[in-house]
């Protein structure tokens, strides 16, 4: 059970957006801008090699004229001017959800039911029923069992714990905020800003200032930080969509990213960030010499982060898959302070 | 958009989670709703939270956090406004299995069935849950055996102090349409191949339990004139929506603000034209912070062109609520949010626009199959993905005689209430009436997203 509590739909939708852009709200008489804008996601539906149907996100059912593969599904974005294409063969997708209910226990708590669905997808997509353009997700990784999805949670927010997020705008005034707790014996809470605001009075915009009275607020009312970050939004938009190596550590290192308390994970991923960075700079002055170097100096920051960061447990790289995605999906919407209201 | 006359104007109700607030705090939020502009509320009266075990009720049951419904009822009325309870059993997108009792949802004699006999799974709030068989005697026998003794508990305390009861499915669209279309639940009978066939068995099992629960209901004291039918998603694309609107007056999904102006109007105005006995139209103002956020401001967006398109009656769903929800109106101690003033600024800008009645004979567009089984069409249509809007250029400006200083941006529609005009873009535009039939001054200029009425030469906008 996961209980939302002080959010309103202004600083909800502002948090989300900064993942998903793509679900950002919008107005009805921005339905025909939204028609015209590039990128989004094509659906396709097929039958041999006939399509069934193909439905833009932005701009609703589309014609397209046959279905030639999946080495035709890049060919399919670049003509609907797509940045994702997800293709299903007809039927597939009652398949996939027949056999998630066919293999599912109602009385198992429900992120084993998750997991089954994620097994129930891999076999799909190894049945070449669905295909996904770009393939963003490497093949023949491991499905995570509970065990590892159990160790991740307890690695980033441990039971008993609490963390938090406060995101200014670029006027330093407060755009959003965040507390998540794991309270022992009480149900994952999830708390928005307008709680936080309205326990500890207005957020100042000053990191410090501001990050130790919210820390002192959730360690005397919910649980110990472990875990707080205080940053621009637009600075942690541009770090997530950020394709060089060393953009986190630089930022933290620059104070644009404001970590406090730091967990064990964050200081690995950092240290990660910062060797990957300067094996990145290393390549550029040591040419043909580092690429003999390079792999094995790779395999050893893995190695070293393997036990300590997420992406270590996981074995994927998640920063990497969300940055690949947020790279091709819609702007960021700008919030500003006269936007109070919605 | 106001020209000054008198019109009867639009109901309008706001739903509240009566069950998650401090009954303390209740006479101040409903009189902050009054305020508002707020002429009814609409609780959701929550099958979960009242059934013990096996069909044996208890709807005071303080011990288990259970809040009385009277209560409710009582401060509502105290503060001027209308009552109206919708009794399920799926009427609640927040709880677990939309409301209806785990007890319930994990018999095996209820559970809709997929082709391997497995049961169909919905994910509801992140939790995969098994969906019920309409055609399941177990769920009609247990659905009417709830909505019978929550229609008792009610008359207990008098009909006449309630506007309408409604059951059903709640208005929402749950994400699995082949828990009716294709259900091989044994007692759904056989399914055919042929689409057709299909459609017409889904409408037959949804029929079926629609009159069983309104049966109940009727059998349990409910004044026949208040009863209604909560229909799945939108009206024009409900599962046996016509022939549940020819029988009940309907409480209808209003598709969310992101499909358009102009699929918001023709929504509006086919359901309003084909419900004989009166639809309502059930708007969302924020989220379920599982599903995709929805901004206040586009809310009344779309609920603004819903009554610019002749709705008489909108609910805004979740206006008030305690917990697990986002967006809500009223926080939990019944404080007006920032996000309110913008209802209320709509209701003062709707007040003259006059509710539309029901055309005799009047026939909805046909909208194509859903596409991408086994997702409802429901559903696919509540976001805009069940395209039925072919005819999307508008021509009715120069069919009226009128003219846009830009292409596509305004849409005008001649109605029984006179001429309106909605933007229909991000970009402000001016419409020339060149012979001042409409437009007395002979132009008028649009802001993005308003919405204009005139009433012929003796009328104007604001």
């Amino acid at each position: 059970m996961i209980r939302f509590e002080g959010f309103d739909a202004k600083s909800w939708h502002r948090l989300v957006t900064i993942f998903a852009p793509g679900f950002a709200s919008r107005p009805p008489n921005a339905h025909a801008e939204r028609e015209r804008a590039p990128g989004g996601l094509l659906l396709v539906v097929f039958r041999g090699t006939s399509v069934v149907a193909a439905v833009h996100s932005h701009r609703g059912r589309c014609e397209i004229d046959g279905w030639r593969g999946a080495s035709s599904m890049q060919k399919l974005a670049e003509q609907t001017d797509a940045q994702f294409v997800i293709a299903v063969e007809d039927g597939a997708l009652e398949l996939l959800l027949d056999r998630w209910g066919a293999r599912v226990d109602l009385d198992e708590p429900s992120r084993e039911g998750w997991l089954l669905l994620v097994d129930a997808v891999r076999e799909i997509v190894d049945e070449r029923k669905i295909y996904f353009w770009p393939d963003l997700v490497p093949g023949g990784l491991p499905r995570p069992t509970r065990t590892v999805i159990d160790g991740a949670a307890d690695l980033v927010l441990p039971a008993g714990r609490a963390a938090y997020a406060i995101l200014v705008r670029d006027d330093s005034t407060l755009d959003a905020a965040i507390a998540i707790a794991r309270p022992v014996g009480a149900p994952f809470t999830v708390i928005g800003g307008e709680r936080i605001v309205g326990a500890i009075g207005a957020l100042e915009g000053n990191p410090r200032r501001d990050m130790q009275a919210v820390r002192a607020w959730l360690d005397r009312e919910l649980a110990p930080v472990h875990v707080g970050l205080h940053a621009k939004t637009s600075t942690i938009e541009a770090l997530l969509r950020a394709e060089q190596a060393g953009a986190w550590s630089r930022a933290f290192n620059e104070g644009q990213l404001v970590i406090d308390p730091s967990p064990p994970w964050v200081v690995a991923g950092l240290g990660a960030d910062v060797a990957r960075s300067a094996i990145v700079a290393a390549r550029g002055v040591l040419g043909t010499l580092m690429d003999r170097v390079a792999p094995a100096l790779e395999s050893a920051t893995r190695v070293a982060s393997a036990r300590a960061t997420l992406s270590g447990l996981l074995g994927l790289d998640v920063g990497s898959v969300v940055g690949s995605v947020l790279r091709r999906s819609s702007t960021p919407t700008p919030s500003s302070s006269e936007d109070e209201s919605d | 958009m106001s020209n000054g006359t008198t019109a009867p104007r639009a109901r309008r109700a706001a739903m509240v989670r009566y069950d998650t607030l401090e009954p303390a705090v209740l006479d101040g939020g409903f009189a902050a709703l009054a305020e508002l502009g707020f002429d009814a509320v609409d609780f959701p009266l929550v099958w979960s939270q009242h059934e013990r075990s096996g069909g044996r009720f208890d709807f005071d049951a303080h011990e288990r956090g259970a809040r009385s419904i009277h209560t409710a009822i009582d401060a509502a009325r105290r503060a001027g406004l209308g009552v109206r309870v919708r009794l399920g059993p799926r009427c609640v997108e927040t709880e677990a299995g939309f409301g209806v009792p785990r007890s319930v949802l994990d018999d095996a004699a209820v559970m809709a069935r997929n082709a391997r006999r497995g049961a169909v799974l919905e994910p509801i709030a992140l939790v995969p849950t098994a969906a019920p068989s309409l055609a399941s005697r177990a769920f009609i026998e247990r659905s009417c055996a709830w909505i019978a003794a929550a229609t008792r508990v009610l008359g207990d305390h008098g009909f006449g102090t309630l506007e309408s009861i409604t059951v059903g499915a709640g208005s929402f669209a749950p994400l699995r349409g082949d828990a009716i279309t294709a259900d091989h639940h044994p007692e759904a009978g056989p399914l055919s191949s042929d689409p057709a066939e299909r459609v017409a068995r889904a409408e037959r099992i949804a029929l079926g339990w629609y009159d069983a629960l309104a049966r109940a209901a009727l059998e349990a004291g409910a004044p026949v004139e208040k009863l209604r039918c909560s229909l799945i998603g939108p009206r024009t694309t409900a599962v046996a929506g016509d022939e549940i609107a020819s029988r009940f007056a309907v409480d209808c999904a209003l598709p969310f603000a992101s499909v358009g102006t102009e699929a918001l109007w023709i929504e509006v105005r086919e359901a309003v034209d084909s419900s004989p006995l009166g639809a309502r139209f059930d708007v969302q103002c924020g989220s379920a912070p599982f599903a995709r956020p929805l901004r206040n401001r586009d809310a009344a967006a779309a609920a603004r062109v819903a009554l610019a398109a002749g709705a008489s009656e909108l609910t805004v769903r979740y206006a008030w609520c305690g917990e697990g929800w986002v967006g809500s109106l009223l926080d939990s101690k019944g404080v007006v949010q920032r996000v309110a003033h913008r209802w209320r600024a709509l209701f003062d800008e709707c007040a003259s626009i006059a509710p539309r009645a029901a055309r005799e004979g009047a026939r909805r567009t046909a909208r194509p199959a859903a596409w991408l089984a086994p997702v409802s069409s429901a559903w696919l249509a509540q976001f805009g993905l069940l395209d039925h809007h072919e005819e999307r250029a508008d021509d009715t400006l120069a069919a009226l005689e009128l003219e846009c200083d830009a292409e596509g941006a305004v849409l005008a529609r001649e109605t029984d209430e006179g001429l309106v005009l909605l933007s229909t873009t991000t970009k402000p535009a001016t419409v020339r009436d060149r012979r001042q039939r409409w437009i007395a001054s002979g132009s008028h200029a649009i802001e993005p997203g308003a919405v204009s009425v005139f009433r012929g030469r003796s009328g104007g906008a604001a």
